[in-house]
């Protein structure tokens, strides 16, 4: 069999279809995987929203990336429990840096209105005036969030899902000090007495 | 001024930076450097109330984020993701009997246990065996989905054999149902490298005119060239099932087994029928969606080959008034193969994945003009295989009204994938690409400045003629405890490795500074908004700490051992005063030390001996790397503490 899936993973877009015959998943693949979705959707559903800014089309491609993580384990067996984590993170990372090359593309031909590039906050059940209060206090980190740059808020989020410097540089495809850099620059913009 | 005495906070005055501070909390430091800044911090209330509003910051960041994640994740997702897991996994059937196939087909070619890699000849050989198998010994009812994995995979040998240029034409009828006069009739012409990947594909009608025209590339992303509407790209293949709802499109539609299973979504259910040297794989009505009814592959027993496809699609007529309700027309489309080839690498004509140019846009023929759509197509090109990370290759308009692409890449492989790449707008008299690799580059700046100021004062062949191995090996076999022999070959690779990393790190970035100087020299300055003065400020900070920080390890690896016995460095350069200029010394400088490393540690590819770098001018060198660098991150809002202040005596 292992001739045939590497036949299918050199060729890439053309034999992902022939992948799903030439594999042999087993019932413990997808048992894992299911299990792997579980209990990391959310971490990643938010990560992902934090990139794309956009909830729904966050939730698509975390879906996609547990879908490939199960094709990419049908060849060779579950990628081992520790790096699941990391390798999830990096193909959404990377699937959705492509959704936004695209819709940039397509905001470039169609002429859309920029999306927004924030996180909606819902409404948490507070008495109007803890709302106020709260809403003024969360407002005020996002309008610095805002100030970030892409790559700031990648690291940051990342950060705040407990990776190390050297796991973010790696699902980044950046260097370890890029990453200390910045994350320094997103602390330094999101300090309060930085608000001008 | 430089100090003499290697810690700073001999004289009670040194606090960790901000960044250490942030390393620190977050436990990213040497054990021996966080055990310091621990102990700073027992010491001094400055300090502290820093790394608090560090952690209050990070606080009330993390009280925002769980806020926003509350509201993610509805049960459904849940369900949803489950379901389309099932679908995917649902192909067992089809894939159980394929098991045993291939095993008998593969002790067959002989090969039982061999793991033939892709890509080799034995793959494709292997991939032919099969296929061969599949005339002569094919299981008596064949399975679709047998049949479809196999001739996909046929059709990936062929399509990835480096060694050839395939060559096929296809005729495309289109008529009405039940008609025999087709109301439509194409030629495509289809060209594939094996090396590169690149498909393309051309659309003529009846009398050989060129109406459009398809660059499709390995990763699936494509670029629609046609002269009635503006370039359109692709990042992704588009699903046939989607090229269905725009019949105008059909032409680009391969006929395949690759196409035809992402057609049939799940083909376990298509009906295969032997006919003569054919296989004919049908998709019924059962499958039918949308405007789609019905779809026959026929794939050529001898070498698993598809030629041709035929699809019966319901298309909304154009009603002849407003009012009447829309009716659909049945048409019949036929794809069918005319010839192939494969042709020898050598000898495939040249001019063949060129772009053509009946199909540019009148406008882009004439004046050099750099449209907004061609800086995001060019960029585009280079980001599809990674050269606009890390400012390998920049974008950037020029005085001259072009857009000029360049940069220094690693080698000569990469250069041509990068110009290959940019085959599509390399005509484009608007674009300007000058793109070197880093040894051209090195070369380039080597000669220059061995014209302008004669001997480079590093570079100068000392008294020693030493390897620098050597003189490596000796250090850390006189450190104590000293390490094991068997260990030391090792570990005098390793550190010249990370050496020579360091100062190659070091000239690529100061390269990428001195186009970032390029691209916006202080006269352009004001033009510039001051979002985009923000990015250009911290891109520049970016890689002069980059360049400081390289040097700064190189000059903390070479201190203990080449730079021992000197005598203690003079007074340094007179503060600089404008930016381009010491970029320009910044890349004369990290150029320098580089060709010195590399000589030294007999990595340069030249002939030269190898020289010592244990001199003072070599030192003088180095420091002044390091102190350009500080000063150009310090002009871009960087924070960056004068060398002298931070230096260390050992690694
Ligand atoms: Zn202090």
């Amino acid at each position: 069999m292992q001739l045939w899936a590497e036949v299918a993973e050199q060729d890439g877009a053309a034999s992902q279809s022939a992948m799903l015959f030439l594999v042999q998943p087993s019932m413990d693949v997808e048992q894992e995987v299911i299990r792997a979705y579980e209990s990391l959707r959310l971490p990643v559903h938010l990560y992902l929203a934090a990139v794309l800014g956009d909830t729904s089309e966050a939730e698509d491609i975390c879906q996609e990336v547990f879908l490939r993580l199960f094709v990419y384990c049908c060849g060779r067996g579950m990628v081992a429990p520790e790096r699941v984590r990391s390798w999830v993170f990096r193909v959404g990372h990377n699937l959705a840096i492509d959704r936004i090359r695209t819709r940039k593309f397509r905001r470039e031909l169609d002429g859309d209105d920029p999306l927004p590039e924030l996180l909606q906050l819902p409404d948490a059940g507070l008495t109007p005036e803890e709302a106020v209060l709260e809403g003024e206090r969360l407002q005020a980190v996002q309008r610095r969030l805002a100030q970030l740059s892409s790559q700031e808020r990648h690291c940051l989020y990342l950060r705040a899902e407990g990776f190390r410097y050297r796991e973010i540089a790696e699902i980044l495809g950046i260097t370890r000090a890029s990453v200390a850099e910045f994350l320094r620059r997103a602390l330094r913009k999101l300090m309060r007495d930085n608000d001008a | 001024m430089r100090n003499l005495f290697p810690f700073a906070d001999w004289q009670g005055s040194w606090h960790p930076r901000e960044d250490d501070l942030l390393l620190y909390i977050d436990g990213e430091l040497p054990a021996r450097r966080h055990a310091r800044i621990g102990a700073h911090l027992k010491e001094c209330w400055a300090c502290r109330v820093k790394v608090e509003k560090l952690e209050s910051t990070i606080a009330a960041f993390m009280d925002y984020r769980s806020r926003a994640s509350a509201g993610l994740g509805g049960s459904t997702a849940n369900d949803a993701f489950r379901l389309r897991m099932r679908a995917l996994a649902r192909h067992e059937g089809s894939r159980q009997s394929m098991r045993e196939f291939v095993a008998r087909a593969r002790r067959l070619a002989g090969g039982a246990t061999r793991r033939v890699p892709a890509m080799a000849a034995a793959g494709v050989l292997a991939v032919a065996l099969v296929a061969l198998a599949w005339k002569y010994f094919a299981p008596a009812p064949v399975s679709a989905g047998e049949l479809l994995a196999n001739a996909t995979l046929a059709e990936s040998a062929r399509a990835n054999d480096a060694s050839v240029v395939l060559h096929r034409s296809l005729l495309l009828e289109k008529r009405r149902s039940g008609d025999a006069k087709p109301v439509e009739r194409r030629r495509i012409d289809v060209w594939h490298a094996g090396n590169s990947g690149m498909t393309v594909r051309r659309l003529y009608d009846e009398s050989g005119h060129l109406l459009a025209a398809e660059w499709r590339r390995r990763d699936g992303s494509a670029e629609i060239l046609s002269p009635q509407m503006r370039p359109r790209l692709e990042a992704r293949t588009e699903s046939p099932l989607a090229m269905l709802n725009r019949p105008e499109d059909l032409w680009r539609l391969d006929p395949s087994a690759a196409s035809f299973v992402q057609l049939a979504g799940d083909a376990s259910g298509a009906k295969v029928a032997r006919q003569g040297e054919n296989f004919r794989v049908s998709l019924g009505p059962e499958h039918a969606t949308g405007h789609f009814l019905k779809a026959v592959l026929t794939i050529r027993r001898n070498g698993l080959r598809a030629t041709g496809i035929d699809l019966r699609l319901a298309e909304p007529a154009a009603p002849p008034q407003p009012e009447v309700r829309t009716q659909e027309v049945v048409y019949d489309y036929s794809i069918a193969e005319d010839s192939y080839q494969q042709e020898p690498l050598e000898t495939a004509q040249a001019g063949v994945f060129a772009p053509d140019a009946s199909l540019m846009l009148p406008e882009q023929s004439q004046e050099p003009v750099v449209t907004p759509d061609l800086q995001v197509e060019t960029t585009w090109l280079l980001d599809g295989i990674g050269a606009t990370l890390g400012g390998e290759i920049t974008v950037s308009m020029g005085f001259d009204g072009r857009l000029h692409v360049e940069g220094i890449v690693q080698n000569e492989a990469r250069k041509q994938e990068i110009l290959t790449a940019l085959k599509p707008v390399r005509s484009n008299p608007a674009v300007q690409i000058d793109i070197l690799s880093y040894s051209q580059a090195l070369r380039r700046a080597v000669a220059a400045t061995h014209t302008t100021a004669g001997a480079t004062p590093g570079v100068s062949s000392g008294n020693s003629n030493l390897s620098a191995q050597a003189d490596i090996s000796e250090f850390l076999a006189s450190q104590t405890p000293p390490p094991p022999e068997s260990e030391l070959r090792e570990r005098v690779m390793r550190f010249s490795a990370e050496i020579s990393a360091n100062s190659s790190n070091a000239a690529r970035h100061a390269w990428v500074l001195k186009h970032l100087a390029e691209m916006a020299s202080p006269g352009s300055g004001e033009n510039l908004s001051a979002e985009t003065r923000r990015q250009y400020l911290s891109m520049v900070a970016v890689h002069a700490r980059e360049v400081e920080q390289s040097t700064r390890r190189l000059k903390l690896e070479l201190d203990p051992i080449f730079f021992a016995g000197l005598p203690p460095p003079g007074e340094s350069p007179p503060p600089p005063t404008e930016l381009s200029p010491v970029i320009d010394r910044l890349l004369d400088a990290a150029l320098r030390n580089d060709k010195a490393i590399q000589s030294a540690f007999g990595i340069s590819m030249g002939v030269e001996s190898p020289v010592s770098i244990r001199t003072a001018e070599f030192r003088e060198s180095v420091l002044e790397t390091e102190e350009l660098a500080c000063w150009i991150e310090k002009q871009a809002g960087g924070e960056c503490v004068e060398p002298g202040q931070n230096t260390k005596a050992s690694p």
